[in-house]
């Protein structure tokens, strides 16, 4: 009865995947989960307070600035794990045509950018978050510092980060001969 | 020479009223006062990105020349200012206004070390705007979701017996249309942004003679190195046009504008809560004051003598009216 | 530099990138710095934005209800709920030729009403319609163009997130907009039908008549389908019957799945955590695209290029309806690289006193308002899917990983064409997305 699903049906990864990318993949992987796993508690936390609101005017306080709260923290937590298994949009339009080795090196390339988009967003996530810190700002109702959330999507930054950097050696040690494999792990 | 351009960002759309009717204004004066030396490029609905509440990091590290923004979208970050936003403060928005600038570079001035003050302002009288039934009496909120935009506003109606929602404005119509909220308050001059009159059949004022049931403060600001590096002559141009009298001119625009938006509401029904009611409210709201004055001295300031020193700057504007 | 000639150069790079096979959000991000850096001539505020474009694209409200139908949609197909939905139209249509297409178009309709996001339905579809498309023997052209396409249909019918944006931005009234668009979105629905039903016309082996379903199993496809739209129904009700907003009504449709699909023993622990990996996957798609063109639609605020492209168009005194088939060529052209939600924030601020300044049809202002609303969310929706960057061709695309991009670009095409056509008979005949409004109100 199950059709595959995108996410769940392959850990598609290279050629030049080596061990240390496969300990980054668990990482990712189990960060991914956990951030997934939010969403499904957040899914619970709505019901009750949807109920509460309806049957005793009593939704769960601050529900909407926990919703954002908890899904920045899981958001960040999602990116590592899409590039390691090879899931991001990317036009392929180009180079359709292109050898594997092209491919490799432009992958490379496209892996570096990743990689350091991730470090832009977890060095300058940190300064905002201490800034943060330092301006004691709160959310409205709960009165929860805003820092808090803003740290908890560091450890995912971080990991895009090296999942990018990681990836760039991956492309450029696959081999230059067939098309890009996808393999499960 | 080229013209020295501020990059103006706000989160309210270009054909607002507050850019229409007061930014743009002000920078066509600065134009005009400086013979075109000074200019803006005005950046409406958060066009350089990043939420409103991160407006004022904006400001303070340069992505912006210039903001305007509610003070209440950062909770805790200026909680001197949050005085003026406790219940029952203000009288007009135009000596409230004049009454924040001076409380503001008095008493809070370390609040705002990071930015060069422009103008601080509040809004006009804050109005239940209520789906099913009006307002009366404290009774009538009991267990009704009310929004209020900023966290004393959101304390002061879980005092009255209400359940506070916090929501951005943007969001309220939606809210109130599917339920989600029972009313939410807002001044008039929100009416007209969200369309509130379209939803909502009971607007609830307070007694016009009391004090506004609560208001809160917005920033004008610009950041401090810009202002430092322009030439003497632009820096008197600046000067010229920030401060006490231009802080006052924006409180008069909302009111103004409260007048604009409340003859949106003239199909549905318009009450007054007279002042004998609001003797309770006031009462209800005590707590309120006394744990901002709590907060206030954990943080090692004098909560009494301040919430005393803006009552009394209100006063003072008030009676120069 | 002009700040058309900087946005160009912008634009141009970006391109570069994109034709480099670097990941879109990650092409956009990077060339949204660039440009910032350079439109302020430091780093500084450079890297002050960074400080903040996480927290705050992630944060986002509105936003989150992708995540949560994305959620909703593992959970459904984990207990073969979207599947079922399909299945039934494709009980009563599979049988046509190019019936299959037709049910996955009708069925994207169907999750349409209760989803806001055009990707979120095209992801969620093309898992359930996709493997059965091609069991069929539909050519990867057509299976994944009519996906493309059909997905276009999570926006054009209401709920919609870019009319919630539109309405925000403009002060227009969120219930009008969304009763404006419901006959254009089933014009849509009907229009790609048609195209369905050309292409196996013309060239009948790419969409192959599939068997007829007899009766029995019919009402058998019925019986398994009304758990689906109890869902749907509590999903609806939530939204239209004044229970929810957005997020939580996908928050109460994703439960009512979840708790479907662990009863029907379609979902445990290992479920659970594939809809969990699925989710993230999906979102993290999705999201690396808004964070990049968060990133440059600040460098092209910055630029002023929208701005003065306004202005030119505006200066030119040209006919007003030449304006507006300007307007909309410049939402198409934009689609090449934007997302449409950020397309409708940067630009609608622009365009917007534009056209309310300008005569149409002898339309009031708040009929012009509501009408521009609908074309615009016509051609963002356009942007879906038109090359080189059409978010639904691509995720479609990588659903069907045997199919080439090309191939899927192709496909996308003849849809493209009802797109159009749809686009040329709401500039002529505003009524079509006025008369609902006007005769059942707001
Ligand atoms: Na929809
Ligand atoms: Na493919």
């Amino acid at each position: 009865m199950n059709e595959p699903l995108p996410g769940a049906r392959v850990a598609g990864t290279l050629p030049g995947f080596g061990p240390l990318g496969y300990r980054l993949l668990a990482l990712s992987k189990a960060l991914a989960m956990a951030g997934g796993l939010v969403f499904v508690v957040l899914v619970a936390m709505s019901i009750v307070s949807i109920v509460g609101r309806k049957l005793a005017a009593a939704p769960v306080p601050g529900d909407v600035e926990l919703l954002q709260m908890s899904a920045a923290f899981a958001c960040a937590c999602f990116f590592a794990y899409c590039h390691l298994i090879g899931g991001d949009v990317k036009v392929d339009f180009f180079t359709a045509k292109a050898s594997a080795r092209t491919i490799h090196a432009l992958d490379a390339l496209g892996s570096l950018l990743f990689g350091l988009m991730g470090a832009a967003l977890a060095w300058r996530g940190t300064a905002g978050m201490l800034a943060m810190k330092d301006s004691g700002e709160t959310s409205i109702i709960l009165g929860w510092p805003i820092w808090l959330a803003q740290a908890l999507m560091i450890p995912g930054f971080v990991l895009m980060a090296l999942a990018g950097l990681y990836m760039v050696g991956a492309h450029l040690r696959s081999p230059a001969v067939g098309a890009v494999q996808e393999v499960t792990p | 020479q080229d013209a020295v351009v501020l990059k103006v960002h706000h989160f309210l759309p270009a054909g607002s009223y507050a850019q229409q009717q007061f930014i743009q204004p002000w920078c066509d004066k600065i134009a005009k006062d400086s013979a075109g030396k000074l200019k803006c490029q005005i950046y409406p609905s958060m066009q350089l990105g990043g939420t409103p509440a991160q407006l004022v990091d904006q400001v303070k590290d340069g992505v912006a020349d210039v903001v305007w923004t509610l003070s209440g979208y950062t909770a805790g970050r200026f909680p001197l200012m949050e005085v003026f936003e406790l219940p029952f403060m203000m009288q007009s928005p135009e000596a409230t206004s004049k009454a924040l600038w001076e409380y503001a570079n008095t008493y809070a001035a370390a609040e705002f070390k990071d930015v060069k003050p422009i103008a601080f302002h509040v809004h006009g009288d804050g109005v239940f705007h209520m789906r099913d039934k009006p307002i009366r009496s404290m009774a009538d909120l009991k267990g009704l979701k009310v929004r209020a935009p900023t966290r004393q506003t959101n304390r002061f109606l879980a005092a009255l017996g209400a359940t506070p929602v916090a929501m951005p404005v943007p969001q309220v119509s939606e809210a109130l249309s599917k339920g989600v909220i029972d009313g939410a308050v807002v001044p008039y001059e929100v009416v007209p942004s969200v369309k509130i009159q379209e939803i909502v059949k009971y607007h609830s004022e307070t007694d016009p003679a009391e004090p506004a049931l609560y208001t809160a403060t917005f920033l004008f600001v610009m950041n401090k190195d810009r202002y430092a590096s322009l030439s003497p002559e632009l820096k008197k141009v600046i000067d010229a046009n920030s401060g006490l009298a231009l802080s006052g001119q924006i409180g008069k625009v909302f009111l103004a504008a409260d007048a604009e938006g409340k003859k949106l509401t003239a199909k549905n029904t318009t009450n007054v809560i007279p002042a004998s009611e609001l003797a309770a409210w006031k009462k209800a709201g005590q707590p309120v004051v006394d744990g901002w004055i709590a907060d206030v001295n954990a943080k090692g300031a004098n909560g009494k003598q301040l919430h005393d020193a803006a009552r009394a700057l209100i006063a003072k504007y008030q009676a120069g009216q | 530099m002009s700040g058309i000639a900087t946005g160009l150069w912008i634009f141009a790079l970006l391109m570069g990138l994109l034709a480099l096979r670097v990941p879109i959000g990650v092409a956009m991000f990077t060339m949204g710095s660039l440009g910032y850096a350079w439109l302020s001539g430091s780093l500084t505020p450079l890297l002050s934005v960074w400080k903040n474009v996480g927290y705050a694209r992630l944060s986002n409200y509105d936003l989150i209800v992708i995540p949560m139908f994305l959620l909703m949609g593992q959970f459904a197909t984990h207990g073969g709920l979207s599947a079922a939905l399909f299945r039934f139209v494709a009980a009563f249509m599979g049988h046509l030729k190019g019936g299959i297409a037709m049910a996955s178009i009708g069925a994207c309709a169907g999750f349409g009403a209760i989803c806001g996001s055009s990707l979120a339905t095209a992801a969620t579809m093309g898992q359930v319609a996709l493997p059965e498309l091609r069991r069929y023997g539909y050519s990867g052209a057509l299976a994944t163009g009519a996906l493309a396409a059909g997905g276009t249909l999570g926006i054009m019918i209401p709920p919609s997130v870019p009319l919630v944006i539109y309405a925000i931005l403009t002060q227009e009234s969120i219930g009008k907009l969304f009763m404006a668009a419901v006959l254009p979105g089933l014009i849509a629905m009907v229009g790609y039908m048609v195209v369905v039903k050309i292409i196996v016309t013309l060239r009948p082996e790419a969409g192959p008549a599939g068997p007829r379903v007899p009766w029995p199993e019919r009402l058998k496809a019925l019986a398994q389908v009304l758990p689906v739209l109890g869902v749907f129904a509590v999903v609806i009700i939530g939204i239209y019957g004044g229970w929810a907003n957005p997020t939580e009504a996908a928050a109460i449709g994703a439960a009512a799945c979840g708790v479907l699909a662990v009863a029907s023993g379609g979902m445990r622990l290992k479920g659970l955590i594939d809809s969990a990996l699925g989710t993230a996957q999906a979102t993290a798609m999705i999201f690396l695209v808004l964070l990049g063109a968060d990133m440059l639609n600040t460098a092209l605020a910055l630029s002023q290029m929208p701005v003065e492209l306004a202005a030119w168009v505006k200066d030119s005194g040209l006919h007003p309806m030449v304006v507006m088939v300007a307007i909309l060529v410049i939402y198409i052209g934009l689609g090449c690289v934007m997302d449409s939600l950020a397309m409708i924030l940067l630009t609608i601020p622009i365009f917007y006193p534009m056209v309310m300044g300008l005569e149409f049809h002898g339309l009031g202002a708040t009929d012009k308002s509501i009408w521009f609303g609908i074309l615009a969310l016509m051609v963002v929706e356009i942007g879906l899917v038109h090359p080189p960057v059409g978010m639904n061709v691509f995720i479609i695309n990588r659903l069907a990983r045997d199919v080439p991009l090309v191939e899927t670009f192709k496909g996308v095409m003849p849809f493209l064409a009802s797109d159009l056509l749809r686009i040329v008979l709401l500039l002529s005949f505003p009524a079509i997305s006025l008369v609902l409004v006007n005769t059942l109100g707001g």
